[in-house]
């Protein structure tokens, strides 16, 4: 009796050593690949077993990127990682597909990044393990501020601003009619006014200047300090799509600049991001996933980066978006108002109300939201 | 509530706890009393009785805000077990004053014992080294026994029975606190293991002991059939070495007057009385037809006894309903199946294509042995085929070389079969003669499949 009981147990470690993983397929896919901030997305896993021998206890350790946040309690938070072991009991020819409600609780580019999977036998004798490879991922895209209900003007602008004008005149342009000279040519009479006047009338031409826009980021969050503030740097992020979702419903052709970039390599080489200068829901959608892969760290200092752009924003409107507000900053954006440029600029931080110069067109963010910045980002989500 | 299984185990646990002293037992009432197999029954339950009580001593002097002082409790637990040994030894003293001594210190052991297993973990009460001095314990005192009697006693009869409890109920034990280790080594909590886990696991171990215990009862039938078929097949092999035999010294002429060959009819001998050496071994030669036949045909064959056993498991599986359930939890949804007759095929088509990979090896093997340019250069075309088919590429009968070549390459890109086509349709339709160069590329080339496909 004992050697059949010996060679029973025996026979149980023997089988699940070799059949305990055989035959058994494990898959886990996101449902979507891109998604926007604050979306609930889902994490599948599915577990075929194909043989008569079923799993008693079956244990997957997944390792996701500690952004996409599921699972509750039963997860485990690193620094970058988010360990989630997720238990199974499969029977014999049996699937099982487990779905996780996902949150993606910030931008940027989440991944699988590893999953184990851990078997044993009825008596712990045996533990077997199995890497998956797996190339599951989201772009997470940052999720647009409301403009109005996060920022104020603290100081709205009234009187004359210098507006940028052409020489010539748009041909294509009519904005009335007039009386004729004398020194305009024959095609440029109007006909019917002429007769309704009895007199003869000639077109109103006017000098017309094609919006385009330019949004300037700043990804350094203070100004003597290197070091990153997410939670700034994440606002100044989301207020810029909110900037370029406004371009949309009027089809300008817009730019996006950073003083940082999607690589770490870029960045060491001093090199920002730049953008084509495009319109339309494409372009827009690539400006999103630019920003949404955006790195942590900066080119160049935001007042050393103004002044190597300075002349090469030509679009007829800039919008700055920063952390902080520095004397390089305010002089760039008089220097652009003198070029007949329309500049707005959207300060993250906090910032007094004696700092705020009083020619310029600048937009701080609400009282509520500066109070308490490590909630700010709780509150808008 | 509370989950009441730890608690259930645990009991268990000194359940067959108190089981263990039993060989024990028997053996010193046997040495001693020579007493019957009734005494050792009392016995157990005598120990069972006296392990329980002072588990339930400890329980209610451990209660929550129980102001007895520490040494109180334990002077308690002393005079109580000693007590609760006396009053068993005096219950038993009808049987004589050794079974009383015998009985009062077995109560009182397991008494204390108890009393002390009461603050064990359920994992930690039953220990290996504890079951493994149960089986040696065992073995001595059947030993022990038999060696006195010359005979197997009524003393043994209940031996085996309470071992294979106690080896249930300590594979029940380990299966259990075995989930509660694989969950603790990680720190993972208890509430995040699906609900069924423990109960299923309790299944299969079921099902292991069913499947151990018939074959413990069927261990003469099983061992009878082993040995049956190994006669047989002594018998077989020796039946065939004898026809070869008779089947060369016919074919030679050897054969003598009085030494003819024997008939072999019904799977007998050749004697030196039978047959006549005019008769032709015809059981023989049909013997050894169905065995070339069997060698020869032995793929179909195979292929047609797994598509009768696949009818079958068809028609068993009418009546198998497809389970489909959902179980919600807190932070996940399951979709649970029974895998489909479809699903599990596919399985099937994989094992065609291994078969399919084999084949297409051999081949291979083959067209390296080839010498003759034609006809190396005919089998290299033909394997480059095969391997598309392999791919799961449709090819027409109507596709051109050409046409073949395209295929390919939409599915592989770094596919580079321009040269084996073009010296393919030389071969073919302009009757050239094929180099050695050509050869020479043909064969890169399907190296160049093996390393694509990785086969």
């Amino acid at each position: 009796m004992l050697l059949i009981i010996l060679f029973a147990v025996f026979a149980q470690n023997w089988i699940f050593e070799h059949w305990g993983l055989k035959k058994l397929d494990y898959h886990c896919r996101l449902s979507t690949d891109e998604a926007v901030q604050y979306d609930e997305i889902e994490l599948v896993e599915t577990i075929v077993n194909r043989k008569w021998l079923p799993a008693p206890w079956l244990k997957s350790e997944i390792t996701v990127s500690r952004d996409l946040d599921f699972a509750g309690a039963q997860s485990v938070v690193t620094d970058k990682s988010r360990f989630v072991p997720s238990f199974f009991m499969v029977r014999s020819y049996q699937k099982v597909e487990r779905v996780w409600k996902v949150n993606c609780t910030r931008r940027g580019e989440m991944e699988i990044q590893k999953i184990v999977l851990v078997s044993t036998d009825l008596f712990g004798n045996v533990t077997l393990s199995r890497p998956v490879e797996t190339d599951a991922h989201v772009l997470v895209l940052p999720k647009p501020f409301d403009m109005e209900e996060m920022f104020f003007a603290p100081k709205n602008l009234t009187g004359d601003t210098v507006v940028r004008k052409n020489l010539l005149e748009d041909p294509f342009f009519f904005s009335g009619v007039r009386e004729y000279t004398g020194h305009e040519s024959m095609n440029q009479i109007h006909w019917n006014a002429s007769v309704k006047e009895q007199n003869l009338m000639v077109y109103q031409h006017d000098s017309t200047s094609s919006q385009t826009l330019t949004v300037l980021l700043n990804m350094q969050s203070r100004e003597r300090d290197f070091s990153e503030v997410p939670v700034l740097l994440e606002g100044c992020i989301r207020t810029c799509v909110a900037v370029l979702e406004n371009t949309l419903t009027e089809q300008i052709p817009v730019r996006l600049m950073v003083n940082g970039n999607i690589s770490a390599s870029l960045l060491k080489t001093h090199q920002g991001l730049v953008s084509t200068q495009s319109w339309g829901q494409e372009h827009i959608l690539e400006l999103y996933r630019l920003l949404a892969k955006l790195k942590y760290g900066i080119s160049d200092s935001f007042d050393d980066y103004l002044m190597d752009i300075s002349d090469s924003v030509t679009s007829s409107d800039i919008v700055i978006v920063t952390s902080y507000l520095t004397d390089t900053i305010c002089e760039f954006i008089r220097l652009k108002q003198r070029q007949g440029i329309r500049v707005k600029c959207f300060i993250l931080g906090r910032i007094s109300e004696e700092e705020i110069p009083d020619d310029l067109d600048l937009f701080c963010l609400r009282e509520q939201y500066n109070e308490q910045t490590q909630s700010r980002e709780e509150w808008v989500s | 509530m509370k989950n009441p299984l730890p608690v259930v185990l645990k009991y268990l646990s000194i359940f067959a706890c108190f089981l263990l002293p039993y060989p024990l037992f028997t053996l010193a009432i046997y040495l001693f009393t020579r007493s019957s197999v009734g005494l050792t029954l009392w016995g157990v339950l005598a120990m069972e009785a006296n392990g329980f009580l002072g588990c339930m001593i400890s329980l209610v002097l451990n209660r929550p805000k129980n102001p007895i002082a520490p040494v109180i409790k334990n002077i308690t637990v002393i005079a109580v077990g000693i007590l609760a040994g006396i009053v068993t030894g005096m219950i038993f003293s009808y049987s004589g004053i050794i079974s009383m001594v015998l009985f009062f210190v077995f109560s009182a052991v397991c008494f204390f014992c108890g009393s002390r297993l009461y603050y064990n973990h359920y994992a930690e009460i039953l220990k290996t080294m504890l079951v493994l001095g149960f089986a040696f314990a065992n073995l001595l005192s059947l030993l022990l026994i038999f060696c006195l009697t010359e005979k197997e006693s009524s003393a043994t009869r209940f031996l085996a029975p309470l071992f294979l409890l106690v080896l249930l109920i300590y594979a029940l034990v380990r299966n259990q606190s075995n989930i509660d280790q694989l969950m603790e080594r990680r720190r993972h909590k208890m509430e995040h293991l699906p609900k069924k886990i423990r109960y299923y696991n309790s299944i299969l171990l079921g099902i292991m002991c069913l499947v151990t215990l018939i074959f413990f009862l069927a261990k003469d039938q099983i061992a009878d059939g082993i040995g049956w078929i190994g006669r047989e097949l002594i018998r077989l092999i020796i039946l065939v070495i004898g026809a070869i035999t008779t089947l060369l010294s016919s074919l030679l002429g050897f054969q003598k007057a009085g030494t003819s060959v024997p008939e072999l009819g019904d799977g007998q001998f050749p004697t030196a009385e039978s047959g006549a050496a005019s008769d032709f071994p015809v059981g023989i030669v049909l013997l050894i037809i169905i065995i070339v036949l069997l060698i020869l045909f032995r793929k179909p064959i195979i292929n047609k006894l797994r598509e009768i056993g696949g009818k079958l498991a068809a028609l068993l599986n009418k009546s198998r309903v497809l389970q489909r359930t959902e179980i919600h939890s807190e932070y996940y949804e399951d979709y649970v199946h029974t895998l489909t007759d479809e699903e599990r095929g596919m399985e099937n088509g994989k094992k065609d294509d291994i078969d399919h990979i084999r084949k297409w090896k051999k081949l291979y093997r083959k067209y390296l042995r080839v010498h003759e340019p034609e006809k190396r250069c005919e089998m290299g075309y033909r394997l480059f085929l095969d391997w598309l088919i392999l791919q799961h590429i449709d090819i027409a009968p109507h596709d051109t070389t050409w046409d073949i070549l395209q295929k390919g390459k939409q599915h592989f890109e770094l596919l580079d079969g321009m040269d084996i086509t073009e010296i393919y349709n030389l071969f073919l339709y302009r009757e050239d003669i094929v180099s050695p160069q050509q050869i020479e590329s043909l064969d890169l080339f399907l190296k160049q499949l093996l390393t694509i496909s990785r086969l």
